[in-house]
């Protein structure tokens, strides 16, 4: 850990001309396959369709067969091409998990941050009320809200962003109240900034990592989330090509026809390797500025 | 004693909470279409049988008559009977929730220190081959739903490739479920491999802001040897947000091993939940949403709780 | 009235399998609720034992485990069913007065009948087998069978006796002596002793009413020890039964599995003995393993899409026609039953003796001829013909056929838009999708022809069939009071062509359902059979463990 011996000599006020974190991630490895593993299977998901050999519904062979001529990895349960429902799979699972988890980690980040901050009675009713939210099992959750209205793809959306944002709130809770404790906060307040300023301002660049770490994680959990309820037969567009059902969808051939599963497996565990490494690549960025700060 | 205080205004929150929780739960499966005597007779529904069923479920009385009537009954320990099964609430789901409980323990008593190692390990020797090994290895699996990691698990371990342990857990009725403990293994390695490394990546970071904080260094300033700056000022600091992460998935595996249940045919609170939103089996969903909430808000207090206790500054604040 | 065609080999389109499964609570339920199978056969598949080993002398005792799909709504109940774990565990406890042989013709092998003699179609005397005692040792008489027909026939009692009510009153069944039983029917049947061999008409004790274990009393060669809605049920030999000799197995115990894949895995992992109703999908991986037996059977089960006579679009001939002819059949076998199944021709009652009594031609799929008739009623691409196509989620098979019945309607090039669309087990409430909706899915389990007219026309108006200046229901009503089968083939032959022609239910496939179990297992065969493990052993009598 040579970075963290470097020594923080003082605590330092506050600083308004601040490196932009994003110039200091790019400028390490990390962070660049990151993007590249982002990026390339972005491209996939928006390039895909175009380029895929059959349509996603197309019947092509007997089911799950491995060697189907014309093809490049044989057939998925329903006889359709599976490299082709691959390249078809992307878009719609990428669409659905960002909205899901951008909107439900917007709305945590906030609330938790503001609760952390204001302490006292505020925190006290927005994390209770969070509580219940959270206190609903996820699964029971889900499963209830789509018993109540069908399943369709804004709702798991709505859901995953409902299970997110208590999550969400109580990690950057618990992270933002060791920085509020922190003496640039308390000196910031005594300066008579603003409440909302500071809060973001201070606070965010500080629990940046956590954040990053929680959002990283819920990307994955809201394409998991999906893939499980369709696991326990709850289908948003059954047939519909996508990542997360094609892994359920080919779950029980997996001895006869592995490909059905794991190419989308693997899709979504390098997605989330390229994001992580991002969130990675801000973290140490968003450290190094915070020493590099110190040391002015 | 503000240590006392602060427990008990929490238990009382929690009452609060549960109590909430079972409201909504009750007015949310108010607003299912479809009524559980529509989805126990199906498609051999006759009129008469229709409302036969109705009247024994008590589904013709007003609202909140139901629902004071469910109410008033868990003061007295009756959770009413199941539509489904017919049988009473706490005799069909209360061996399952000592079931999950135990797999719930069981999946946390082996990844939580594992996790916390690794993810202590990893924030230490940051950037090394360890830190980025396991990074990687916890992403790809975090990336991967419960039911690949178990369907993966159980093809190698079970029935494909080799053929070492139980592909589900048998337990008999009435039978603890240590009684099949081969048949434990795989679920619980499931439950582990699905939660550890999101604990994992999370203690790293908090290890990693800790071990970057003004006090860790000033402490190293000071001239403290490493592992006393470690253990007296890095870990208890770090360990803070850890206990949060703990409690948010003991929430989640109590909630959560639905998956994992199915897979194993684990006879808990899994397959219940599943099968009684299917069934509209309102006295189920209705007592397990309450297990599984109380769970939550209990482990939530004994959380923040933890957090309160071993974090050095908010333990000052207490006082 | 039974003609054997002689048993037509099974139709074994080989090759790599996938799932018809899912969540399948509700395969079978209607099936049950028949006044099922008829007389006389047609086709099938091919019998044979299953088990490599030559059989020896059957030995006794062991305990038999059978994993099967089911769920908290497991029931146990000699008159009503929902899933297949139901089907064992009726099968286990309770004895029915005939049953089908192999052939789907009924005999009193099994049954609790020795005699069954009929005055027309509309008077059917039942004589009772002597000396069978019920598991609280009470012998069985004319009252207990009396009492079982009656609470079948009783509407506020959940049961599946809604095709009886059609034809029977409860006044109409009644006690003669100690051992005979007399029914008048209400309305002719032919096929009446069909009813009397449904596996979920039961008999019960005299004043039987279902609340807990203790009440679940039958004939069977096991009785109950316990019964765990959603995990298991154990049942112990009944030394008293009528033909203890044959029950060779000391314990039988119904695990009810959540996931079939689970189901599949505790056999490959030997936890369980038998696997009842393995995914299709399996079928070819597991027949290679060398520790198992794999059997699949068929008694002509099938799924259709129906088509509402009286909602637009279906309400045009036209349309309905067009429809048929956009179906490719073999490759929905393919994609929904893993290659495993028989064509069919949109006519049901394949084990009828007069299935397809006027030999028309395979229906192939024929786009060019489905847009000419969608011309002929103004649909082009400029004016598409778009319609929702429903299934429930809950039911094998169904969801696959609809979204492979969509992606054929693209052929098309735009003309026809189906939009495929599954929702949960509401789709079978009163105001479901289910018969309320132009164009849906269902599931029949096998039946002769007239009983499932009649179910389809009266106790499942599904399609609203027959048109009402149609002559079919006549017909019907002439064909089930007419004894004589010549005549009664040239009827049944009539209404055949005015579905065939006209009809309201596209059938693309006859289904079969397999099963896998330890080649230590004895005594299953692989023979046509209504139900999964050769009807269960018959209440697993006939089966032993090595």
């Amino acid at each position: 850990m040579s970075a963290a011996a470097t020594p923080a000599v003082t605590t330092a006020a506050m600083d308004e001309h601040r490196p932009s974190i994003w110039r200091a991630a790019l400028r390490m490895g990390r962070t660049r396959v990151g993007i590249v593993l982002t990026l390339l299977l972005a491209g996939v998901a928006l390039v895909g369709p175009y380029v895929a050999p059959f349509g996603p519904t197309d019947f092509v062979d007997m089911p799950s067969t491995r060697d189907v001529p014309g093809t490049l990895l044989g057939t998925d349960y329903f006889g359709q091409d599976v490299w082709s429902r691959f390249l078809h799979g992307g878009r719609q699972i990428l669409l659905l998990a960002l909205v899901a988890t951008a909107l439900g980690l917007v709305l945590g980040a906030s609330l938790g941050m503001y609760a952390a901050y204001r302490r006292g009675r505020a925190d006290e009713a927005i994390m209770r009320s969070l509580d219940v939210i959270l206190s609903f099992p996820q699964v029971l959750l889900s499963l209830v809200v789509i018993a109540m209205f069908g399943p369709s793809s804004w709702l798991i959306v709505l859901t995953v962003a409902l299970s997110t944002t208590p999550r969400a709130a109580r990690i950057i809770r618990g992270a933002a109240i060791s920085v509020v404790e922190r003496d640039f906060v308390l000196a910031a307040d005594a300066l008579g900034e603003s409440r909302p300023r500071i809060v973001v301002a201070e606070i965010l660049p500080n629990v940046t990592a956590a954040l990053l770490v929680e959002a990283n994680l819920r990307l994955t959990y809201a394409i998991g989330l999906i893939a499980s309820l369709a696991f326990l037969g709850f289908t948003p567009n059954p047939n519909a090509a996508n990542w997360g059902l094609m892994v359920q969808e080919n779950r029980l051939s997996l001895a006869e026809q592995p490909w059905g599963t794991l190419l989308p497996t693997l899709a979504i565990a390098l997605l989330t390797i390229g994001t992580g490494l991002i969130g990675d690549g801000l973290s140490r960025a968003a450290a190094g500025i915070d020493r590099g700060r110190a040391q002015d | 004693m503000p240590i006392v205080k602060f427990v008990a205004r929490r238990s009382l929150y929690g009452l609060v909470s549960l109590v909430v929780v079972s409201l909504l739960i009750f007015l949310v499966t108010q607003a299912f279409p479809s009524d559980p005597a529509e989805r126990i007779l199906g498609r051999e529904a006759t009129p008469e049988s229709l409302e036969a069923l109705r009247e024994q479920f008590g589904l013709n009385d007003p609202l909140h008559e139901q629902y004071l009537g469910w109410l008033g009954g868990i003061l007295t320990g009756d959770f009413g009977t199941s539509y489904a099964t017919q049988v009473r609430v706490s005799e069909y789901i209360g061996p399952r929730v000592g079931n999950s409980l135990f797999l719930l323990l069981l999946g946390a008593v082996a990844s939580i220190p594992v996790s916390i190692a690794i993810g202590a390990y990893a924030a230490l020797r940051r950037d090394r081959a360890f830190d980025t090994g396991s990074s990687l290895v916890s992403l790809v699996l975090a990336a991967m739903p419960e039911f690949v990691v178990g369907t993966l698990l159980v093809v190698l371990l079970a029935t494909n490739v080799a053929q070492w342990l139980p592909a589900v857990t048998y337990l008999e009725v009435g039978s603890p479920p240590w009684s099949d403990w081969p048949g434990l293994v795989l679920p619980v390695a499931t439950l582990v491999i699905s939660v550890a490394p999101y604990v994992a990546r999370v203690m790293r970071a908090s290890m990693i802001e800790v071990l970057e904080s003004d006090y860790v260094e000033m402490a190293r300033l000071k001239g403290m040897p490493e592992r006393v700056v470690l253990w007296r000022h890095g870990f208890p600091n770090a360990v803070g947000p850890i206990f949060q992460v703990v409690a948010l998935n003991l929430a989640y595996l109590a909630g959560g091993v639905v998956v994992v249940e199915r897979l194993f045919n684990f006879p808990g609170i899994g397959s219940a939940i599943a099968d009684s939103v299917v069934a509209r089996d309102l006295p189920v969903i209705q007592f397990l949403a309450l297990i599984i909430a109380a769970v939550y808000v209990l482990t939530n207090l004994l959380a923040d709780l933890g957090t309160v206790l071993v974090t050095p500054r908010l333990r000052t604040r207490l006082r | 009235m039974r003609s054997a065609k002689g048993v037509t080999s099974v139709d074994d389109v080989h090759g790599q399998d996938m799932q018809t499964s899912g969540v399948s609570r509700r395969d079978v339920i209607k099936g049950a609720g028949a006044t099922a199978l008829g007389l006389g056969i047609a086709g099938g598949l091919g019998a044979g034992t299953a088990g490599a080993a030559a059989p020896s002398a059957p030995k006794k005792g062991g305990s038999l485990r059978i994993g099967i799909t089911g769920s908290a709504a497991d029931i146990m109940d000699p008159q009503y069913i929902v899933a297949k774990a139901d089907q064992a565990r009726t099968l286990s406890t309770w004895e029915t007065l005939l049953t089908f042989d192999e052939n789907f013709a009924t005999t009193s092998d099994y049954g609790l009948a020795t005699e069954v003699s009929n005055k027309g179609a509309s008077q059917y005397t039942v004589r009772l087998r002597k000396g069978v005692e019920f598991h609280n040792g009470k012998e069985m008489t004319a009252d207990d069978v009396v009492y079982s027909y009656r609470r079948l026939l009783n509407p506020s009692i959940v049961s599946v006796g809604k095709p009886l009510r059609t034809f029977v009153d409860p006044s109409g069944v009644t006690k003669v002596d100690k051992y005979t039983v007399r029914f008048d029917l209400k309305a002719p049947n032919v096929e009446f002793r069909s009813a009397l061999a449904v596996y979920t008409h039961g008999i019960v004790p005299d004043g039987f009413v279902l609340r807990t274990d203790a009440d679940r009393i039958g004939t069977g060669a096991y009785k109950l020890v316990s019964f765990t809605p959603g995990r298991e049920s154990v049942h112990k030999r009944y030394a008293n039964h009528w033909e203890a000799d044959k029950a060779y197995l000391d314990e039988v115990r119904i695990i009810t599995f959540s996931d079939k894949t689970a189901l599949v895995n505790a056999l490959l992992a030997k936890q369980i003995d038998a696997a009842v109703d393995i995914p299709l999908a399996q079928f070819a991986t597991l027949k290679k393993n060398k520790n198992l037996s794999v059997i699949e059977s068929s008694a002509g089960a099938w799924d259709a899409m129906c088509m509402r006579l009286d909602i637009p679009p279906m309400n045009d001939p036209n349309v309905r026609a067009a429809m048929r002819l956009l179906v490719n059949r073999k490759q929905m076998i393919q994609q929904v039953l893993s290659g495993r199944g028989q064509v069919a021709n949109d006519l049901y009652g394949r084990i009828d003796e007069f299935y397809n009594a006027n030999n028309f031609p395979q229906r192939e799929q024929d786009i060019p001829a489905a847009l000419k008739l969608l011309a002929k009623s103004g649909y082009s691409k400029a004016k598409p013909l778009v319609v929702d196509l429903w299934a429930p989620n809950d039911t094998g098979g169904l969801p696959e056929m609809v979204n492979a019945m969509a992606a054929m309607a693209d052929k098309t090039g735009g003309v026809v838009k189906i939009n495929a669309k599954v929702v949960d087990g509401t789709y079978w409430d009163t105001n479901g999708q289910y018969m309320n909706t132009a164009f849906f899915t269902t599931y029949w389990s096998p039946r002769a022809y007239l009983a499932q007219a009649i179910a389809s026309m009266d106790t499942y108006p599904e399609t609203k069939w027959p048109p009402s200046n149609s002559t079919f229901r006549a017909d019907h009503k002439t064909a089930s009071g007419t004894v004589n089968p010549a005549k009664r083939k040239a009827i049944v032959a009539r209404m055949q062509k005015e579905e065939w022609e006209k009809g309201t239910y596209i059938i693309p496939y006859f289904k079969v359902f397999a099963d896998a179990f330890t080649k230590k297992l004895n005594g299953v065969e692989q023979r046509p059979s209504q139900l999964n493990l050769d009807y269960y052993g018959h209440g697993f009598k006939n089966f032993w463990l090595a």
